[in-house]
C-alpha cells in the first residue's frame, strides 16, 4: 500500500488559502503520467477546538445564504464528477475500473440530484426570511461547476491519455468532494445536511484509496483528513437571484424593478 | 441531550431509499452490509437508524462513547502487531493506523467532562475484536476484522456528526471519520475484499455506537463512585 504524506497544523483561513492551491496542484499533478500520489499531500485542515454551535434560534439570513452555496456548489461539483467519470470512465483500458467509473458516475448523479432536493428547500427557506417586498425570486439552474470546468478540467484534458492521467485526475476530482464536504459540516445550519454531506464526502474519500497511485491504492497518513484539495472560493456558486418587485405607481400601473443580486 | 440510545442497525440501501431521503428530512440514514464483526458486536439488524435534527448531542457525551471506542481501536490494532502473522509492509501500515487512532484519543480527551473517570477501552470491542486478532495466525483475517472496525467507528462518526451541537467539533470528526473511512478501504483492499462492496455510493451508519448517554452516564457514575470510595 503506497503512502501519501501529510504535515501538521494550519489555521483556518490558510486552509481556505491553500485549498485552491492544493485543488491546482492536484488537478495539474493528476495529468502527470508520474504515479505519484494525486493530491493529497500538504497541510491538513486543523482540529480546531473553538466552539462554533449550530444555531437553536432561527438562523441569520446570511447563514440560510450560506447553506444554499454550499449545497448549490456541491450539486454543481457532483454534477461536474458525475460528467468526467461518463466521459473518461469508457476510455481507461482496465475492465474493472470502467465497470467501477460507470458506478461511481451513476452515484455522483445520484448525489447531485440529493443536492438539488436540499437547495429547493434552502432557497424557500432564505426566501422566508427575505425582507419584505420581493414577491417573486427565481433561481438559476444549477450546472456542472463552470470554475472547475474552465480552470481545472478544460487544462487538464489534453493530458488525460491513458489509465494513469485519467484515475490520478479522477482521484483528485473525489478528493475534492470529500474537502468540500469537510468544510461545509462547519457551515451548515442543519445537523442532517452535515450528515449527508459527509455520507457523500466519505464516500469519496474511500475512492480516493481506491483510485489513488493510478488505481494502485493508498493509505492515508494523518489521522485528520486534509483539506488541501479544497477547491478555490471563486468556484463556490453564491447563485444569482433574480428578484422582481411588483408596486402600484401613481398612475395606478404596475412599476416593475427587476435586480440581479449575488446570495440566494 | 435526548439521544436514542439504540444502536445504528444494518439494513439494505437501495436506490429507491437513496432517492426517497433527497430532501434531507430526519436525516433518515440508509446503511449498506453487516460484516461478521458488526454481528460480533451486537449490531446487525434490520431497522434503518434515524436521527432527530432537534436533539443535540453534546461535546463531552460524545467523547464519553468516542475516545472509549479510540482507545480499543488501538488495542485492536496492538494485537495484530503482537500476532506476528503481519507482513512487513502491513506492520508498517498498521502501526500508522495504530498511531491515528491515538492521535484522534489526544484530540478528544480534552473534550471529557470535568471530573469523568479515567477513560479505558470500550469493553465490547475488547471482548469481540480484540478477542478474534488476539494469536490470530490468519493475516486476511485479522485485516478483515480490523477494516470492520473501521467501519463501525467511521459509522459512528457519521451519526455523531449528525447530531453534535459543535459545528467545529463537528468538522473535526468528519475529518477522522474520512479517514477512517479510507482506512476499512485499505485494509479492506489488502485483505481481498470486492471494491464494490469497499466504495459504496455513500457512507452509512449501520453498525454506529449510539449509546452516548449512557456512555456519559457512565462516566459520571464511575467518578461518584470512586469519589465516595476514596472519602472512606
Amino acid at each position: 500500500m503506497a503512502e501519501h504524506t501529510t504535515t501538521e497544523g494550519t489555521t483556518r483561513r490558510s486552509v481556505l488559502r491553500a485549498g485552491g492551491l492544493g485543488l491546482g496542484a492536484a488537478f495539474l499533478a493528476a495529468c502527470s503520467a508520474d504515479i505519484q500520489s494525486g493530491g493529497i499531500a500538504g497541510t491538513p485542515a486543523s482540529s480546531t477546538s473553538t466552539p462554533a454551535t449550530v444555531p437553536t434560534t432561527v438562523p441569520s439570513a446570511a447563514a440560510l445564504a450560506g447553506d444554499a452555496t454550499q449545497l448549490r456548489t456541491a450539486a454543481s461539483v457532483e454534477l461536474l464528477v458525475a460528467d468526467l467519470y461518463t466521459e473518461y470512465g469508457p476510455k481507461l483500458t482496465d475492465p474493472a475500473f470502467v465497470d467501477h467509473a460507470a458506478r461511481f458516475a451513476e452515484a455522483h448523479s445520484a448525489a447531485a440530484e440529493v443536492y438539488l432536493a436540499a437547495l429547493e428547500e434552502a432557497v424557500a427557506a432564505e426566501e422566508a426570511a427575505a425582507e419584505a417586498g420581493a414577491t417573486t425570486t427565481t433561481t438559476e439552474p444549477v450546472a456542472p461547476n463552470p470554475y472547475l470546468e474552465e480552470n481545472f478540467v478544460g487544462p487538464a484534458q489534453e493530458g488525460l491519455v491513458d489509465d494513469v492521467t485519467i484515475l490520478n485526475f479522477l482521484r483528485a476530482a473525489e478528493s475534492t468532494i470529500t474537502a468540500n464536504a469537510i468544510n461545509a459540516v462547519g457551515v451548515f445550519t442543519k445537523a442532517e445536511w452535515r450528515q449527508q454531506a459527509m455520507a457523500f464526502g466519505a464516500a469519496s474519500a474511500r475512492r480516493v484509496t481506491v483510485l489513488d497511485n493510478a488505481g494502485q491504492g493508498s493509505v492515508p497518513t494523518s489521522a485528520f483528513y486534509p483539506l488541501t484539495d479544497l477547491m478555490p472560493n471563486d468556484a463556490f456558486l453564491t447563485g444569482e437571484t433574480t428578484t422582481t418587485t411588483e408596486a402600484a405607481d401613481a398612475a395606478g400601473g404596475a412599476d416593475t424593478t427587476t435586480t440581479t443580486v449575488a446570495g440566494g | 441531550m435526548s439521544i436514542d440510545p439504540t444502536e445504528a442497525t444494518a439494513a439494505a440501501t437501495t436506490r429507491r431509499t437513496f432517492l426517497a431521503r433527497a430532501a434531507f428530512g430526519g436525516a433518515l440514514v440508509g446503511v449498506a452490509t453487516a460484516g461478521p464483526l458488526r454481528s460480533m458486536l451486537g449490531v446487525a439488524g434490520a431497522q434503518e437508524a434515524e436521527l432527530d435534527a432537534d436533539e443535540g448531542l453534546e461535546n463531552d457525551a460524545f467523547a464519553a462513547l468516542a475516545v472509549p471506542l479510540e482507545m480499543a481501536a488501538v488495542q485492536a490494532y496492538q494485537a495484530a502487531l503482537e500476532t506476528s502473522s503481519l507482513d512487513a509492509d502491513t506492520t508498517t501500515t498498521a502501526r500508522m493506523f495504530q498511531t491515528h487512532h491515538q492521535t484522534v484519543v489526544d484530540a478528544l480527551t480534552p473534550l471529557l467532562a470535568e471530573g469523568s473517570a479515567t477513560p479505558r477501552p470500550d469493553e465490547t470491542v475488547m471482548s469481540t475484536t480484540v478477542a478474534a486478532i488476539e494469536g490470530n495466525a490468519d493475516q486476511t483475517a485479522i485485516l478483515t476484522s480490523l477494516s470492520e472496525l473501521e467501519d463501525v467507528l467511521a459509522a459512528t462518526h457519521l451519526y455523531a456528526v449528525g447530531s453534535l451541537d459543535d459545528n467545529s467539533l463537528a468538522k473535526t470528526v468528519a475529518q477522522v471519520l474520512a479517514v477512517e473511512s479510507q482506512q476499512a478501504v485499505a485494509l479492506g483492499r489488502a485483505a481481498d475484499i470486492d471494491l464494490t462492496e469497499l466504495t459504496p455510493d455513500e457512507a452509512s451508519t449501520a453498525g454506529a455506537r449510539t449509546g452516548f448517554a449512557e456512555a456519559a452516564a457512565a462516566a459520571t457514575t464511575t467518578t461518584t463512585t470512586t469519589t465516595t470510595e476514596a472519602g472512606n
